[in-house]
């Protein structure tokens, strides 16, 4: 399967949905992408569970202004591209962490006067990585509800 | 040229070279390291530094070293002490201060970035409590110098407050004893001889807006009481006048100016260039319409694609090339603060070019009503309903303003070292990026470079420079250091000691 198709595009409601493998992109990536339009249209994710193995996320959008067909499918282009700029930039930010934030650090304690909260940056020594989700918060409700139901007898 | 023709990964010797970025640029490839050394060599030269096929003595071997291009070769210290120095923006907090006095005008500009009122609403003034609790925070910051710079609206129309400013804090400084200056951005319609004589007294260095001859200037810029072009060269003439006539050196002081390139500027730059030259001006910065404030709304009239504007900018600095050629020495400010960073270990601070950028910790942007944003950008968007950047108020700490949630996401964001494209870029060194513009035009923080009109512009006007650095003759090259030349305006500093009439 591509990165992202088009399910449909509905120019009456000015509405475009997108389809994408589970698994293609982390959660996180997809809720990032999907924020990034929410000033031009009113986003709903979505899931299909029944065509691929790992189900689909579908994304639904639709213009709070009138778009045109070709609009609509630009937009859908620019989520794509959102998704690969998202994911991309996590990789990155997860390759320089280090440097990012003594950088960061630096800059704040510098023009902050060197006297930093002790949580600053959420660097307290828990021998976390900033992208770990210990309490689970970035687990799609689905994953979790499967998982339950799958150990009931 | 293809670098895959050029590379061959089964040859390259990891632990030779420095980490690099390459780009084309003309006849060579354009090299830089993260300490901002660069180096253009031929295809054969960029294979040699990757396979590590070099030695003392064949010459290349010498200019890679001299760019801290051989990993063995480099003074870790002094390098890093070089570093250091040329991000000695990460010591200390904002040194631009932003005040909106008003936001009253009585132009009616058809790209004006702020949010302004009719000349009636004196209830859209800064307040004196307001002013005094902001410069009191203004002298918290950890920056040793400070740049207080007043706007608007146009803030000459709340003149009892500037004024107040003004003696506030020359008092306050008495005591913090920092570099302080102060500038106002004015139409300079609303200018009179007192207003002068006082600013001239304090030391008050001023910057206006110049579009162009008159009709062009005219055109955009509608006063309705007057002729705006007019007024502006006018009083322009004037002051370069008065600082003429106190001994100092008009190649450094006299007003700023300021174009803002719209689409029926775009075929007129050498009557814009002419214009600001014909005025006294030693320099002059083409700037980009911003997507801001009324730019937005007027997008479709007075908007361009990228590619006009580059080639109106491509159009005009050769021009002012030329004109240097012939003996009259003006500079494009853009390409003079890229140079400074290319040529020199100079780091000018300009806060669209550095690394975190500006916002918060390079400037921030005091409102009428004491609404603090992390820029001037940031208040453009407030203006536009959008609260986004609104870091606090003058009633918060300033360890508040500068520690909080806010703050921070704007710091990270703004760091090239997490932007895909920026990491990789050639142009990384020099460059930076502006988390209000990402968020407005691409809808985060972080944006997207690839198809960013900032990246785009940024890159293209690098590639423009770079490749005429690359074919410049040495008389160019002259020309080209001679824009990187700094020189501090001390007239503009206020006295340490300075304390203001109103002091007991």
């Amino acid at each position: 399967m591509a990165q992202h198709t088009v399910e449909s595009v509905d120019t009456a409601a000015h509405r475009v949905t997108l389809a994408l493998e589970v698994g293609m992109y982390p959660i996180e990536v997809l809720y990032g992408a999907a924020y990034v339009f929410i000033d031009r249209c009113f986003v709903l994710l979505d899931k299909d569970e029944g065509q691929s193995k790992g189900g689909r996320y579908l994304v639904h959008l639709r213009g709070k202004t009138d778009f045109s067909e070709k609009e609509l499918l630009d937009l859908s282009g620019e989520f794509g591209n959102e998704l690969l700029s998202q994911a991309l930039r996590r990789k990155i930010v997860k390759q320089n962490q280090k440097i990012i934030e003594e950088i960061t650090t630096q800059a704040i304690a510098g023009a902050a006067g060197g006297t930093l909260p002790t949580d600053f940056l959420d660097s307290s020594d828990d021998g976390m990585d900033f992208l770990d989700d210990p309490l689970g918060i970035a687990v799609p409700w689905e994953d979790k509800f499967k998982k339950k139901s799958a150990e009931q007898p | 040229m293809q670098v895959s023709d050029v590379i061959s990964l089964g040859r390259v010797k990891a632990d030779f070279a420095m980490p690099f970025n390459h780009r084309v640029v003309g006849q060579h490839y354009l090299v830089t390291n993260d300490l901002g050394d660069h180096l253009f060599l031929t295809p054969d030269e960029l294979r040699r530094l990757s396979e590590g096929a070099t030695v003392p003595g064949d010459g290349l071997y010498e200019r890679l070293t001299a760019a801290n291009l051989i990993a063995a070769k480099v003074d870790v210290k002094a390098q890093a002490d070089r570093w250091k120095r040329k991000h000695q923006y990460l010591f200390y907090g904002p040194t631009l201060h932003a005040f909106v006095l008003t936001h009253r005008c009585n132009h009616g500009c058809q790209y004006c970035h702020s949010s302004i009122v009719g000349m009636d609403r004196t209830d859209t003034d800064m307040s004196i409590e307001t002013a005094e609790r902001a410069v009191d925070l203004v002298f918290q910051t950890t920056s040793p110098g400070v740049n207080i710079e007043f706007q608007g609206g146009e803030p000459l129309a709340n003149w009892d407050v500037l004024q107040h400013i003004v003696e506030y804090a020359r008092q306050k400084n008495a005591l913090a004893g920092k570099t302080l200056s102060f500038s106002l951005v004015t139409n300079l319609s609303l200018m009179d001889d007192d207003k002068l004589d006082y600013l001239i007294d304090r030391k008050v260095q001023l910057c206006t807006s110049l579009d162009g001859p008159e009709d062009l200037h005219n055109k955009i810029r509608i006063y309705k009481d007057g002729n705006a072009h007019a007024s502006v060269v006018g009083w322009m003439k004037k002051i370069n006048q008065r600082y003429k006539d106190m001994g100092l050196d008009p190649n450094l002081y006299r007003v700023e100016a300021l174009p803002t390139i719209t689409k029926p500027g775009l075929t007129r730059w050498k009557d814009i260039v002419d214009q600001y030259v014909e005025v006294g001006c030693k320099a002059i910065f083409l700037r980009k319409l911003d997507p801001f404030g009324f730019a937005s709304r007027s997008y479709k009239t007075l908007g361009y694609s990228m590619d006009e504007f580059l080639e109106f900018y491509a159009n005009a600095a050769e021009y002012i090339l030329e004109l240097n050629k012939n003996g009259v020495q003006v500079m494009e400010r853009h390409a003079a603060l890229m140079l400074a960073k290319i040529l020199t270990d100079q780091e000018p601070n300009y806060l669209d070019l550095r690394s975190p950028g500006g916002a918060c910790v390079g400037q921030i942007g005091y409102a009428p009503d004491g609404s603090i944003y992390s820029s001037d950008e940031g208040r453009f968007v407030a203006s536009m309903g959008d609260e986004m950047f609104k870091i606090g108020t003058v009633n918060d700490t300033y360890h508040h303003l500068m520690t909080n949630a806010q703050t921070r996401a704007m710091v990270m964001a703004g760091l090239n070292d997490g932007q895909p494209d920026c990491v990789n870029c050639v142009y990384k060194p020099w460059c930076g990026q502006q988390v209000e513009y990402n968020y407005k035009t691409q809808g985060s923080l972080q944006g997207r470079m690839r198809d960013s009109v900032w990246c785009k512009k940024h890159k293209r006007v690098f590639d423009w420079l770079m490749a005429r650095v690359e074919r410049a003759d040495p008389e160019e090259m002259k020309i080209f250091e001679r824009w990187t030349s700094t020189r501090v305006l001390d007239h503009y500093l206020q006295d340490r000691s300075a304390l203001g009439d109103n002091a007991e």
